[in-house]
């Protein structure tokens, strides 16, 4: 492909892979917020 | 081959993304998936299962009439989770039943009983919104929250309770001495192979200042400082609690309780004095308000129709008969 689809692709890749990187943190934090310490513990190891 | 290249690139980088993601969630977004029900990640406690003058409530009652029945003045009444239990079965044997309101979700502002838990059971007695809360002993913030607001708090031990450590169940370490446990939360000891486990940082969590566990602690530790290690999350988990709220209450079979000094936190071992943290449930109450059916309500609390609600309610009595 040519290199300007290729960058196209690439970024687009980058950018999903960031939000959903961002979204998860987000979600995981607010989920930490809430959780309690026995759930926290039992659901560990 | 730079087509092949580029695709080689565009799924490398795909997949790095992929990996990371899961791997956060498997290491730490999988741990904090509350499987407790809303209200309870809420308010600590499901509050419809415990009402009073409920038929289908788990709260404990006395087999017959209570010798102590209240119709006017009634102090207003609130406490911590893990003691909601005990004050309700107070009030469903002593008050009226029209004094107590609950809309589905929360007491009501002219409800006789409330649940704020304990952060706001002691700024409520402070501020004079409630006249008797059920908690174990204050943080020192809310100890000088009283003493800059004018209040002197009285306090009457109506129960007792062990402050107990949890694991998850599969962790190999069943006990831990004292200076272990003090050396755990003071960061002395970070991995969990230093106390006799496996391999594993330790994580040891704590909870919101105010709490009354969090000031459980807090008095447990006394002068030494409570460390929190970043890393801690990559590793094996301890926590803390009051040993019914965590057995008879959230009853989760994925943790278990720790023996301190090879002591296990039995109700026994509680009543007999071995189990070496036990901490006392107050009745706490403004010196200078006036109602006087506050004493007599923790004078028929102490007395042994109150203490059997206690120990019915899963705790060790103040007074043993």
């Amino acid at each position: 492909m040519n290199d300007k689809v290729f960058c196209g692709i690439l970024a687009a890749v980058v950018i999903v892979g960031i939000v959903s990187v961002v979204a998860l943190v987000g979600y995981t934090y607010d989920l930490y917020e809430s959780v309690s310490i026995i759930s926290y513990i039992a659901n560990g190891r | 081959m730079k087509l092949v290249r580029q695709i080689t690139v565009i799924i490398v980088v795909a997949l790095s993304f992929i990996l990371f993601d899961m791997g956060v969630y498997n290491v730490i977004t999988k741990r904090c998936i509350n499987n407790t029900s809303k209200e309870m990640q809420a308010k600590s406690i499901e509050l419809d299962k415990y009402l009073p003058f409920d038929e289908d409530s788990l709260i404990a009652a006395l087999d017959g009439e209570a010798s102590l029945k209240l119709t006017e003045n009634l102090p207003v009444v609130d406490g911590a989770a893990a003691i909601y239990p005990v004050y309700s079965a107070f009030v469903n044997a002593v008050y009226p039943k029209e004094s107590v309101s609950f809309d589905g979700t929360n007491f009501t502002e002219n409800s006789a009983m409330q649940y704020t838990n304990t952060r706001g059971a002691y700024k409520g007695i402070v501020d004079g919104d409630v006249d008797v809360i059920f908690c174990v002993k204050p943080s020192d913030e809310q100890l000088k929250y009283a003493e800059e607001n004018g209040v002197e708090l009285e306090f009457v031990p109506i129960g007792r309770e062990a402050f107990v450590f949890i694991v998850n169940k599969d962790n190999p370490v069943d006990n831990l001495s004292i200076e272990q446990l003090k050396g755990v939360y003071s960061g002395k000891y970070t991995n969990w192979s230093q106390v006799g486990g496996d391999d594993y940082i330790i994580d040891a969590l704590q909870r919101n200042k105010g709490s009354g566990s969090q000031s459980a602690l807090e008095s447990f530790m006394g002068e030494e400082e409570i460390k929190k290690n970043p890393l801690g999350f990559m590793g094996r988990a301890i926590g803390f609690s009051f040993r019914y709220y965590v057995s008879g209450i959230v009853e989760n079979g994925g943790v278990k309780m720790l023996s301190l000094d090879g002591v296990y936190p039995s109700k026994e071992n509680i009543s007999n004095g071995s189990y070496p943290i036990i901490s006392d449930i107050y009745a706490v109450y403004r010196k200078d308000d006036d109602n006087q059916n506050i004493p007599i309500l923790i004078d028929w609390i102490l007395s042994e129709e109150g203490q059997k609600l206690v120990e019915d309610s899963g705790y060790v009595p103040a007074i043993v008969g």
